[in-house]
């Protein structure tokens, strides 16, 4: 059974156990009434301070209190140094969201749209953001065919086509997060099996290197001048200060080591470390001087992301996604935008007409074990008919056309998903082939219960005979776990005695 | 530099007392309250008394949660997930007062002293109870609550990005936490 199925019987099962507290719904609402008393008394008593900015320069480009870190690579990234040639920030002008159709940039002057499009079955974009040149650095939800599933894509200014960049491995994942300013270089977040690791790669050769060693519990990164900024979760949240170049820089800010509130977003600019906090009372935007580690906080309600730019621009997402900046003394919301679950701020942008896709909108299957045709079955004629042609469907690979009969038929394909094409394409690109396991089962004996004819038998007999009958069909890596195991829980299909596509499905 | 003046309290005109007096909309507030509490509060308990794997301190969280929802109602209302927001200040509140207990009583055992959850599978259960608590929450979120990606990241105030790794994470290690034990 696969973990995820067995933990959502326990916790549903565990959860139908837990006694419920009888309600008291007057006492909640007597709570509700002190708290709110309380509130008014404290801020009738409070006096009315502003936020007063300051933008300060920090030590960053002071070569006397910069430490440089060693590096083995000869080529990038490049040769550290002490010398920072300023670059003048890109100056904010363009809101960019991902989401289910792609990329959207929202002009913040005119509001005009511009959006940008992937192939058909690829449309989702999980996470963009600007590379600092007129370009767009993204990550598909499901990437095109033929680049590697996950691969970080860059769509530099004036180009039609993106290129893939790097990709992670199978069970890992990378997030493009920022762009060095002024520099080709972006700063990217890479999980894997030993945690989550911050990298440098450089967009023009693809060659990457670690920035943060692989930590658990990172919340969430940003860069500014040079440093990157990590915050790490567990009991108590913390931040780490770390060279682009490499290596940690452990004096820089008086904030380094203090336990800080519950974070869930980080951004950094111009000598200040901003961050969304929940405090008892709600969300906050908390702007810390990364000097003296100086608080001061807006109340943002229920957004959960953090983008700030290098000129300043903070936006964060709630309901909608506000733009603005901290200016004499308070936040200064300048523009809003359609709320989305991803968004980066952006210079000026060079992509209009371009595409996200390759253009080859290929759909994924892998070779088929047996490719010929499918010996009949003494099966009612109607049964043996859909057997056939989803033999016959897999077989070619027409993913379309068995959703398309998944979808009428009612057919239950899976956890959780409502698009059976969409859900076999994530699968099959995460290396589980459904078309090659039809072809591999519906060659194999059927069982008979009440609901139908199941394939493989062993999945309702359980018998040594019907075990030995499936042990050629499986990887000898299956058959070892479908036995420690103790029941047959891999992919089968049920057709009914009426032929409809009753369950196409893993798992328990 | 000092700290931000407080936010608005023009909702505390509005909201003004439980039996008489109420204006329409005060009262129209109330039912709308109390029409989200009586239909969601079993639904956040559960989860949070899976999440924190003590019953006592999920009931106590919840109640919390739900007072504070009521304070700030007019605002709440209007959330996508109002009761993804109920649980989330649920399990803040939850963990400063077992971060507090910690402090008094020098212990990092769980659970944190009322009544504890457990599920059916030994296994299973200490190897969800080992996970990070940030972790369980969306493992809770995701597969008790049936939250999507999108749900779970507003409820938890968290990027969608940062839910999906957490989840592959806490996946990765349960699949080895299970598969070591004899």
């Amino acid at each position: 059974m696969k973990i995820e199925d067995r933990l959502r019987r326990q916790l549903h099962d565990t959860a139908e156990l837990v006694p419920i507290r009888p309600e008291d719904y007057e006492q909640v609402v007597r709570r509700g009434h002190q708290r709110k008393m309380v509130t008014a008394v404290g801020a009738a008593g409070a006096s009315v301070v502003s936020i007063v900015a300051v933008i300060a320069v920090l030590s960053f480009n002071n070569p006397s209190t910069r430490p440089v870190a060693a590096t083995t690579s000869t080529t990038f990234p490049p040769a550290t140094t002490t010398t920072v040639v300023p670059v003048p920030p890109v100056v904010t002008s363009n809101v960019v969201t991902a989401g289910p159709n792609g990329i959207t940039v929202r002009d913040l002057i005119t509001s005009e749209e511009t959006d940008l499009v992937s192939d058909p079955y690829y449309e989702t974009i999980s996470w963009a953001v600007d590379d600092g040149a007129g370009g767009l650095v993204f990550v598909h939800e499901i990437t095109p065919m033929p680049w590697a599933q996950g691969s970080i894509m860059w769509l530099p200014a004036g180009e039609k086509l993106p290129r893939p960049l790097i990709a992670p491995g199978p069970g890992e994942l990378m997030v493009p997060l920022e762009m060095v300013d002024g520099e080709q270089t972006l700063i990217l977040r890479y999980d894997t099996l030993n945690g989550s690791e911050i990298r440098a790669l450089d967009l023009a050769t693809s060659a990457s290197y670690p920035v943060v060693p692989a930590t658990n519990d990172v919340i969430d990164a940003a860069v500014d001048a040079g440093i990157v900024v990590i915050v790490t979760g567990g009991d108590c949240n913390s931040v780490e200060f770390h060279f682009v170049a490499g290596g940690r820089y452990e004096d820089f800010s008086p904030l380094e080591g203090e336990c800080l509130p519950s974070i869930n977003a980080v951004g950094m600019a111009g000598g200040f470390l901003y961050t969304i906090e929940d405090s008892t009372d709600g969300r906050q935007l908390v702007v810390r001087h990364l000097a003296t580690g100086e608080p001061t906080g807006a109340d943002i309600g229920d957004a959960w992301d953090l983008q700030v730019a290098a000129d300043g621009t903070v936006a964060f997402g709630g309901k909608t996604i506000t733009i603005g900046r901290f200016m004499e003394g308070a936040f200064d919301p300048l523009t809003d935008a359609p709320n989305s679950s991803t968004f980066t701020l952006a210079g000026s942008l060079d992509v209009a007409g371009a595409s996200l896709g390759s253009g080859e909108s290929s759909l994924p299957c892998t070779p088929l074990d047996r490719p010929g045709a499918l010996a009949p079955q003494d099966l009612p004629e109607v049964v043996e008919a859909t057997r056939q042609r989803l033999y016959s469907l897999a077989a070619m690979c027409d993913l379309e056309a068995l959703a398309q009969l998944a979808v009428a038929d009612g057919t239950a394909f899976g956890f959780g998903d409502d698009d059976p094409l969409r859900s076999w394409i994530r699968s099959a690109r995460h290396g589980y082939d459904v078309a090659n396991w039809i072809v591999r089962i519906l060659n194999t004996e059927p069982a008979m219960n009440e609901f139908g004819y199941a394939w493989p038998a062993v999945f309702l007999t359980n018998t040594e005979q019907d075990w030995e009958a499936v042990s050629g069909t499986l990887t000898a890596e299956e058959y070892r776990q479908a036995r420690e195991f103790g029941s047959y829980a891999f992919f089968r299909i049920v057709i009914q005695a009426d032929g409809r596509w009753a369950v196409a499905i893993a798992g328990d | 530099m000092d700290p931000p003046a407080s936010s608005s309290n023009e909702e505390d005109s509005e909201l003004t007392g439980l039996d008489t007096g109420e204006q329409p909309i005060v009262r129209l507030q109330h039912a709308s309250f109390e029409a989200f509490y009586r239909s969601q509060r079993s639904h956040v308990m559960r989860a949070l008394a899976l999440t924190l794997g003590d019953r006592d301190l999920a009931a106590d969280a919840t109640d919390e949660a739900m007072a504070r929802a009521f304070q700030h109602w007019r605002s709440v209302q209007g959330f996508d997930n109002q009761p993804g927001w109920v649980y989330r200040v649920g399990l803040n509140w939850a963990r400063s007062r077992i971060r507090k207990r910690q402090r008094e009583v020098l212990t990092d055992t769980f659970p944190q002293g009322g009544v504890e959850v457990r599920m059916s599978d030994p296994d299973l259960d200490r190897a969800v109870k080992g996970l990070p608590m940030d972790t369980r929450a969306v493992v809770i979120l995701r597969h008790y609550l049936d939250w999507s990606t999108d749900e779970v990241a507003r409820a938890l105030g968290i990027k969608p990005g940062t839910v999906k790794s957490r989840l592959h994470r806490a996946m990765h290690d349960l699949r080895n936490e299970l598969e070591t034990r004899p």
